[in-house]
């Protein structure tokens, strides 16, 4: 296996481990947060290295005196790896509100847990395309840098932000570059390597996973696909925040060429920009008009636009959606996507998304026939 | 006949009718008809527009736009109580949406894929011109009035209403003057700009209803019916306060049904006199020391929403010497009253818990009953933090009760009765050891 895949598999490998490992190697401080409404630029200003809180896959046992089993399983995972002592690394902590589970993560984390000693709430509108929902965000974000300047008796200075900012959308244009590298047809790169690039920069501080991004581009990019022909899928999640599901689906002969995910492509797809001055307009913008989460007002026809994009641009024949049982915001978006997709002719799978359990073999034989049926 | 239809039938007959004690509230069931019935008299009023709207948006704008509302969540209840809610469920699941989404969604997406049949129960809701909905309490409200807007083809408007956390890390503050049962907490002191924004949202609101009625809103009609509910909301609160008295004048299963005028016409006449005619009748039964039952062992408070289809589960309690005497999720609590015996160290996570254990306190009961829908997330997700808070802090035991609100197939009778009982045990061995003196009410002059 390719030697410029090593750092995001040794991340992939032991996300907490190596973010602890670092942590103790550079002495910088690390910042959780959930969601991809918060901007980790005002974070990585103060100081701070952001990482995502991701559930993983496994038993849910001290979460369940707290949260019922009608919330949905990444939720209830990524609290119980907080009672297990999981994210005792974590200095700081930053909790959108983008449902209202998550808002709920915020009250149980905040009373129920003694770290970290920062942990803060934004309230980010519903309404996120609306003239006014500028005025509120700007009040969060200022907020934020405010809490954070106060916490770490340091100013943050816009120097700092645009810097941050750079740094931040040097890794959005690297990622793009790495998913254009499936848009062939065979692909340039199988979806695990894309994804595992895509999960990395989750998990990991900017500035070395643009780096190792840099190195794996290259040696990859403008070369010729080496890779069979295939049926080519996307997956459009709530969340996903492992390897398995892609693993499972290239595991039955299909290749997974793009996803609409908030830990994939929607994480990354809009960038902030070229800025001179104060940045926290631009960041503002960048986060009410990116690529939204289904819970925003309005999120129905971009999240369309974008799922076309991906169909088009990327030769893809099957749509799987992988939603979290309980995830109302994408189940209630689901049937006029299906409608849609089916109506252009795409071929789609639902399959319900449980982080307490593995990609079991249920779902693997329905993968397997769905392979079958776009092969023919 | 069909399994299926035949387990239907069985679960029917075995639905338990609620039995109202007091003698204004046997009036709701008409009102409630004659609400529905309203829809005939559209196009009476020339341009007169129909909105669908979610519960907690605000009511004196439509009423002063004359607009005639319907509630969505509502009429999954009417479906549920009156009707067959499974011809509408199974629809909305053809459709696409699963059976762990919110169950009045459900009802209302089949009712509106089957064309919004006249044959409905109560004749239905009439077709809407617009859709408002509010973020408060409940984010998939906002994601189900975008795909009813989508289906019907008619505009929605969003009312934001930014739900802010406590600030700090001990949870909910409450104080000696709070008065807001269901504990929602619009904006904060240190984000002036997310209060700014839901004002924003009601001038919005304001200008949507004036281009959807063509017309603008009467400020002087408005402030009128401002008036109005206010005092609607006051005279509910006095009944409220009255519930606390021992042995309580006015339990559950009359307050859930007496919750219609103030929800959902709360700056109209009919609701000022029966709210009036009610706060009477209960003021007088806690004269006379009249209660639910003759004998009040144990005391319980309500959380959540109840079992729309069996709603005779309140009167269960009363057969077995307790009361339900008083639910959180329905607004216009009392006044703060406290215990200096019973006062918790802290109120728990967020501003809903500290309403229930503040409803414990101020109404001395002895146990909780926490009514769990899976499909629904917003007022659930705190019920197991209920329980904590409840037996960290007060040792009070409470009990969760699972059900759909409108999907009676979700419902087990025997053993939810069978729980029922047992948790009774551990309630009335509780009450019989009390160590704490239960306060009285507060009689307002």
């Amino acid at each position: 296996m390719s030697e410029v895949m090593a750092p995001f598999r040794e991340v992939l490998a032991d996300r907490h481990g190596w973010i602890r490992r670092y942590k103790s190697e550079t002495g910088r401080r690390v910042a959780g947060f959930f969601c991809d409404y918060v901007p980790e630029e005002i974070l990585w200003a103060a100081g701070l290295t952001p990482i995502r809180i991701t559930a993983g896959r496994g038993n849910v046992i001290a979460a369940d005196k707290h949260l019922q089993s009608n919330v949905c399983s990444f939720a209830r995972r990524c609290l119980d790896q907080a009672l297990e002592g999981v994210y005792d690394y974590l200095d700081a902590l930053v909790i959108p509100h983008t449902c209202d589970v998550m808002t709920k993560m915020y009250d149980l984390w905040a009373y129920r847990l003694k770290g970290p000693s920062f942990i803060h709430y934004v309230w980010v509108p519903h309404k996120v395309f609306d003239p006014d929902a500028i005025g509120v965000m700007s009040g969060e974000l200022k907020r934020l840098q405010k809490c954070l300047e106060e916490w770490t008796g340091t100013p943050i200075q816009d120097s700092a932000l645009q810097e941050a900012i750079q740094i931040y959308d040097r890794s959005r244009s690297l990622l793009k570059r790495v998913y254009e590298l499936r848009r062939t047809n065979p692909p340039g790169i199988s979806g695990a390597e894309a994804f595992s690039i895509a999960l990395s920069a989750l998990l990991s501080p900017k500035d070395r996973f643009n780096s190792w991004v840099e190195a794996f581009l290259a040696e990859r990019e403008d070369k010729p696909s080496n890779q069979d022909s295939r049926p080519r899928i996307l997956i459009s999640a709530s969340v996903l925040d492992d390897l398995d599901l892609v693993r499972a689906i290239e595991a039955a002969g299909a290749w997974v060429v793009a996803d609409e995910a908030c830990t994939g492509s929607r994480y990354f797809w809009d960038l902030v920009g070229e800025v001179q001055g104060n940045p926290l307009p631009a960041l503002v913008r960048r986060y009410l008009n990116k690529l939204p989460c289904p819970r925003s007002v309005g999120s129905l026809a971009p999240r369309s636009e974008h799922l076309f994009h991906l169909v088009r641009d990327y030769q893809v024949d099957g749509v799987i959606f992988y939603i979290l049982r309980c995830c109302d915001a994408h189940l209630f978006q689901y049937p006029i996507l299906h409608q849609r997709l089916q109506s252009a002719g795409s071929r789609i799978l639902y399959l319900q998304g449980d982080q307490t359990v593995g990609i079991n073999e249920a779902v693997v034989n329905r993968i397997k026939a769905f392979v079958e049926i776009l092969q023919e | 006949m069909s399994d299926e239809r035949h387990d239907q039938e069985i679960k029917q007959a075995n639905r338990m009718r609620g039995k109202k004690h007091l003698k204004t509230t046997r009036e709701i069931s008409q009102i409630v008809k004659d609400y529905y019935a309203e829809r005939d008299r559209k196009g009476r009023h020339p341009g007169q527009k129909v909105a669908w709207c979610g519960v907690a948006v605000p009511k004196p704008p439509l009423q002063a736009m004359e607009v005639l509302a319907y509630y969505p969540e509502q009429y999954g209840t009417v479906v549920a109580t009156r009707g067959d809610p499974q011809r509408f469920l199974s629809v909305a699941e053809s459709y696409g949406l699963s059976r762990e989404m919110c169950g009045y969604a459900r009802i209302t997406i089949g009712y509106i894929l089957e064309g919004l049949p006249e044959d409905a129960p109560l004749g239905g809701m009439a077709r809407p011109d617009m859709l408002i909905v509010t973020t408060a309490v409940c984010d998939t409200r906002v994601k189900w009035w975008e795909l009813m807007g989508e289906l019907l083809e008619v505009p929605v408007y969003i009312l934001e209403a930014p739900e802010m956390p406590p600030p700090g890390r001990s949870g909910a503050v409450i104080s000696a003057a709070d008065m807001e049962s269901a504990g929602i907490q619009i904006g904060r002191r240190d984000a002036p700009h997310t209060t700014l924004f839901a004002a924003q949202n009601y001038v919005g609101l304001i200008k949507f209803l004036e281009a959807q009625c063509g017309k603008p809103l009467d400020q002087k009609r408005l402030a009128e019916i401002n008036q109005a509910s206010a005092r609607v909301s006051q005279i509910r609160r006095e009944i409220n306060e009255y519930r606390k008295a021992i042995p309580c004048p006015m339990g559950s299963a009359d307050a859930f049904a007496a919750m219609f005028p103030g929800m959902y016409m709360p700056g109209t006449p009919l609701a000022d006199d029966f709210y009036t005619r009610l706060r009477a009748e209960v003021r007088e039964r806690m004269e006379r020391k009249l209660g639910i039952i003759s004998e009040e062992r144990y005391r319980l408070v309500w959380s959540g929403i109840p079992f729309w289809y069996n709603m005779g589960l309140l009167n269960y309690f009363e057969e077995r010497g307790g009361v339900v005497v008083i639910d959180t999720a329905y607004g216009c609590a009392a006044q703060r009253s406290g215990n200096p015996k019973r006062e918790p160290g802290r109120w728990g996570i967020n501003g809903m818990v500290a309403s229930v254990i503040k409803a414990v306190v101020d109404y001395n009961c002895d146990g909780a009953i926490l009514s769990y829908t899976p499909t629904c997330r917003a007022l659930y997700i705190n019920q197991l933090e209920i329980q904590n808070t409840l037996r960290e802090e007060l040792g009070v035991p409470s009990l969760l009760l699972e059900s759909d609100m409108v999907d009676a197939s979700s419902f087990s009778e025997a053993q939810t009765l069978s729980r029922i009982d047992a948790f009774i045990e551990v309630v009335e061995e509780k009450a019989r050891r009390r160590d704490w003196t239960p306060a009285g009410a507060k009689i307002p002059e």
